[in-house]
């Protein structure tokens, strides 16, 4: 099952099965593969997204370069940096 | 409106609007729910996703067991940082920047100088991971990059106290690290502390002295003074009683003179104390612990 771009229906064209099938069930199995039957996206994952790469969201916590949020947060690595804040009574409260 | 799975169409047969709105227009409104009018997914919400766990994203921030990401980042409770470990391994951080150089743990000041302190040696062999960083006490503590676990200690003279200061914060301030304690509210300060003891030596020495005496000879002289026992004459005249005629004569005598003589010999008790100097050095030391800072050319 693959897509088929949409074709563009002519007058006095005649119909066939094949071309609803291709057209209409087929394109629609594809369409509907990221989503559950009521129309929501199923889940986050590779099943569902070509691409899991999160760099264009915004505020979320994004990595910079090499740092690794694991159970043990490591900076280490290569590039990995903790940068602790700059300044005067820069304590948590 | 559910889905209907879409029907396989063939041909020759009349297909009712009931088949049309199922196949084209309730199935083609499922699809289009998570869209806009544009095509574009609507929005990152649970109306358009059943799931919302981004637990399979890449290059986004997940947090590992137990830290939590707040409004302050917190690492506490089970949570762990560990630091990029080698040379100049965050020296390209910048300011604020920190890491575990060999023995040392290492930072970028404000002004963007790097300093190095020497933690000193609290479990060699630590089994915590080589970077790892954390508050624990009055101090900071990590594990160098031999594994050991190592601390450095600061002061609280001149640092703030702030009931509301978390434990476990943690800032570059001017050129030192400043954090916050483990029951929060006291502020250290890894400072500039080198005390060095100034090296002393304990040095006395002992005036040379030399013990001398000598005892003057000396001579004891007597000499007995010689005596003449003057020679006497016993005389006497014989009464004439009887005659005869008794004579004698006492031998003169001369007591030979004599004279006692003795001389002491001189003598000559002489000792020299050996001059003798006592001297002794401490050798200098210096205290010097390794709480300051070094400056990292």
């Amino acid at each position: 099952m693959a897509w088929t771009d949409p074709v563009t229906w002519t007058a006095d064209q005649l119909v066939k099965a094949v071309d609803l099938n291709a057209q209409i069930r087929d394109n629609m199995l594809v369409l509907k593969i990221a989503l559950d039957d009521d129309g929501r996206i199923t889940a986050i994952d590779a099943t569902r997204f070509a691409s899991l790469d999160g760099s264009n969201l915004t505020g979320v916590a994004r990595l910079g370069q090499a740092n690794t949020y694991t159970a043990k947060q490591d900076y280490g690595g290569a590039g990995g940096r903790l940068v602790t804040p700059v300044g005067a009574d820069l304590w948590a409260t | 409106m559910v889905w209907t799975p879409p029907i396989t169409w063939v041909d020759d047969v009349v297909y009712d609007e009931d088949d049309l709105n199922e196949q084209l227009r309730d199935n083609m409104l499922i699809i289009k729910l998570a869209r806009t009018d544009a095509g574009k997914i609507v929005a990152l919400t649970s109306a358009y996703f059943a799931s919302l766990d981004g637990s399979n994203l890449t290059n986004v921030a997940k947090p590992g067991t137990a830290n939590v990401f707040t409004a302050k980042n917190v690492f506490s409770g089970a949570g762990r940082i560990v630091l990029p470990v080698g040379v100049d391994a965050g020296l390209d951080g910048g300011p604020g920047s920190r890491w575990v150089e060999g023995d040392y743990l290492h930072h970028v000041d404000e002004g963007g100088d790097e300093w190095r302190y020497l933690g000193t040696l609290v479990v060699a062999g630590s089994p915590g991971i080589e970077g790892s960083y954390w508050i624990e006490g009055n101090d900071e503590h990590y594990v160098d990059e031999d594994g050991d676990e190592r601390r450095t200690i600061g002061t609280s003279s001149g640092g703030h106290n702030d009931a509301a200061a978390v434990g476990g914060s943690l800032w570059i301030e001017g050129d030192y690290s400043h954090w916050i304690r483990q029951s929060g509210s006291v502020e250290f300060i890894g400072h500039a502390d080198t005390h060095s003891d100034s090296s002393h030596t304990d040095s006395h020495s002992d005036t040379a002295h030399t013990d001398t005496h000598n005892d003057n000879a000396h001579n004891d002289n007597h000499s007995d003074v010689a005596h003449v026992d003057s020679a006497h004459n016993d005389n006497h005249g014989d009464h004439t009683d009887f005659g005869h005629a008794d004579s004698h004569g006492d031998t003169a005598h001369s007591d030979t003179a004599h004279a006692d003589s003795h001389n002491d010999n001189s003598h000559g008790d002489s000792h020299s104390d050996v001059a003798h100097v006592d001297s002794h050095t401490d050798a200098g030391h210096s205290d010097s612990h390794g709480d300051a800072p070094e400056l990292v050319p």
